[in-house]
């Protein structure tokens, strides 16, 4: 298992190598969600939250918040990928699955990668 | 001051160590005699009771039960009570065996084991044929919750923007890469079914072998529940002897031997019985203080001795010591001649063990007497004073007066041939 940091660090790399600038541990606050989340690219509303039990990450994004994001993320208007540190098996998995992510969001938004 | 010199406590050091070496062989020898002396007498001891046991309680018959009973004030023991118990335990044993018999499945129980033994033989060879396969499935990584989450199904709740997705995405593929060749399937949801068909075959084979396999179960508890009532039905009287005996011993056992001996002073046999028991307490106890005294304690003064020569035969040479001198009556207080005391002390513990070890007369002990054990058992041939009971009888003169007392009562038996030189005269 990967801890936050690391977890963080990959999931940086993989969204940077794909063209996004995503800025680490911002506060997020849209209407009724608010939360510190671990990266997101303002612009084109993509990020990351990695949810650590050690970090709180379930008590600050509550299942109500989440359950608007995933709302809006249906619809298309944003799209955050989360990660349950304990889904992990090491970084390699953890980087395939963020380019997979990513591919599921260019397919979405059927737009061409945003260029680095 | 007459002295001796180191050398020549070191010479007598080194001429007194083979005698002390042998002396601690035979009380090594003695100590290990009087080991399995112990052991035996606690076994004729346990006989003991045994035999008194069967003494007080010979037969089941009624008269005999009774006479026990009343001897020991015991009632359960009386030929009403045992009797009671006998056929509580017999009506109980036969209900067992009756129901057992009642039950179809112990009557028919050779039928039913038999097809019992081919049901099991069938399922175990389809199990062994399908098992492997769902072992394969089972094997691979992330198999049990791809399944359980019903993955490749219209149920599946996996969320596109959630790692778990994904990581159900990779080990789908991957099963699909081990086993889709085998199985000719291209996506994971043909997988799913082949492991489903195949796993629910498994679990309803397994289910019915657990089936089998309790009825065989079943069947097999029944014989042996009759078996067992049989056989304690088939053994009741000897079984209710042997409790009754014991129930006898353990009344007894509660008491002094002193106690016992007047409880059963009716009855001449279990007198015997239990002077047999007294006796053989008395020898337990006279060969331990006998050990304690006449082996073990000069055992350990001799292994100290021994130990204090071999220092000094190895100090006493080298040179700050071999300059040294010692006074001569310390010389000859340590060096002095021990054998005949030795001798002496050998010869009263051989003589007195011997003697109580064969001693087997115990009918002689007479309770009314101021005679104890000790002098029954050694004849007065030996005196051991360190056991106070044995102090205590020779030095109150109950020895003496018991012998006027026997005399007296041979004075007063005429001898034949006196009586018949009179005639004569």
């Amino acid at each position: 298992m990967l801890d936050e940091d690391e977890g963080c660090a990959v999931l940086l790399r993989v969204f940077v190598e794909r063209g996004y600038r995503p800025v680490r541990d911002v506060r997020f606050a849209e209407g009724d969600v608010t939360f510190d989340i671990d990266g997101w690219d303002a612009e084109a509303r993509v990020g990351f939250e990695y949810m650590t039990r050690h970090a709180g990450d379930h008590d600050d994004l509550t299942q109500e918040e989440l359950g608007v994001l995933e709302a809006r993320m249906r619809r298309g208007e944003l799209f955050v990928f989360i990660v349950d540190e304990t889904d992990i098996a090491d970084a390699g998995e953890l980087e395939w699955a963020a380019h997979r992510f990513l591919d599921e969001v260019q397919r979405r938004r059927a737009t061409p990668e945003v260029s680095s | 001051m007459s002295t001796v010199r180191a050398d020549q406590v070191v010479a007598a050091a080194r001429a007194q160590q083979q005698s002390l070496v042998m002396e601690k062989s035979r009380l090594d020898a003695q100590a290990n005699r009087h080991a399995e002396d112990l052991r035996g007498l606690n076994q004729e001891w346990a006989h003991a009771w045994q035999y008194l046991g069967e003494v007080l309680v010979p037969t089941l018959a009624a008269p005999t039960l009774d006479a026990a009973a009343q001897l020991l004030q015991l009632p359960p023991l009386s030929a009403s009570s045992i009797a009671a118990a006998m056929g509580a335990e017999r009506a109980r044993l036969q209900g067992e065996i009756d129901t057992v018999e009642r039950d179809p499945l112990f009557r028919d129980s050779d039928v039913v084991l038999n097809e019992c033994s081919i049901h099991l033989a069938e399922l175990e060879s389809s199990i062994g044929a399908l098992a492997p396969a769902v072992a394969e499935f089972l094997g691979l990584l992330y198999w049990d919750e791809l399944i359980a989450t019903g993955y490749g199904t219209d149920a599946y709740p996996g969320k596109w923007w959630a790692l778990s997705y994904y990581r159900h995405w990779k080990h789908a593929d991957l099963a699909g890469e081990e086993l889709g060749p085998k199985y000719q399937v291209q996506d994971f949801a043909a997988l799913r079914a082949y492991y489903e068909r195949d796993s629910e075959a498994l679990h309803a084979l397994q289910v019915s072998q657990a089936e089998w396999q309790a009825k065989q179960q079943a069947v097999e508890f029944l014989q042996q529940q009759h078996q067992k009532a049989s056989d304690e039905l088939r053994s009741l009287e000897v079984r209710t002897l042997t409790a009754a005996r014991a129930r006898a011993v353990q009344h007894l056992a509660a008491l002094s031997l002193d106690q016992a001996l007047q409880q059963v002073s009716g009855f001449p046999p279990a007198v015997v019985a239990v002077k047999r028991l007294m006796g053989l307490h008395a020898k337990i106890e006279y060969l331990s203080k006998m050990y304690a005294e006449w082996v073990a304690k000069p055992l350990a003064q001799i292994e100290t001795m021994i130990a204090k020569n071999e220092r000094d035969i190895h100090k006493l040479r080298t040179p700050k010591h071999a300059h040294r001198v010692f006074s001569s009556d310390d010389f000859a207080r340590r060096f002095r001649d021990r054998e005949s005391s030795w001798l002496k002390r050998r010869h009263n513990y051989d003589t007195a063990r011997s003697r109580i070890v064969a001693f087997d007369d115990y009918d002689r002990y007479d309770p009314t007497t101021e005679v104890i054990w000790w002098s029954l058992m050694t004849d007065d041939c030996v005196k051991a004073r360190y056991i106070p009971e044995v102090d205590a009888y020779y030095s109150s003169g109950a020895r003496h007066r018991h012998d006027d007392a026997v005399a007296s009562v041979a004075d007063e038996i005429v001898d034949p041939t006196t009586v018949a030189a009179d005639d004569i005269s």
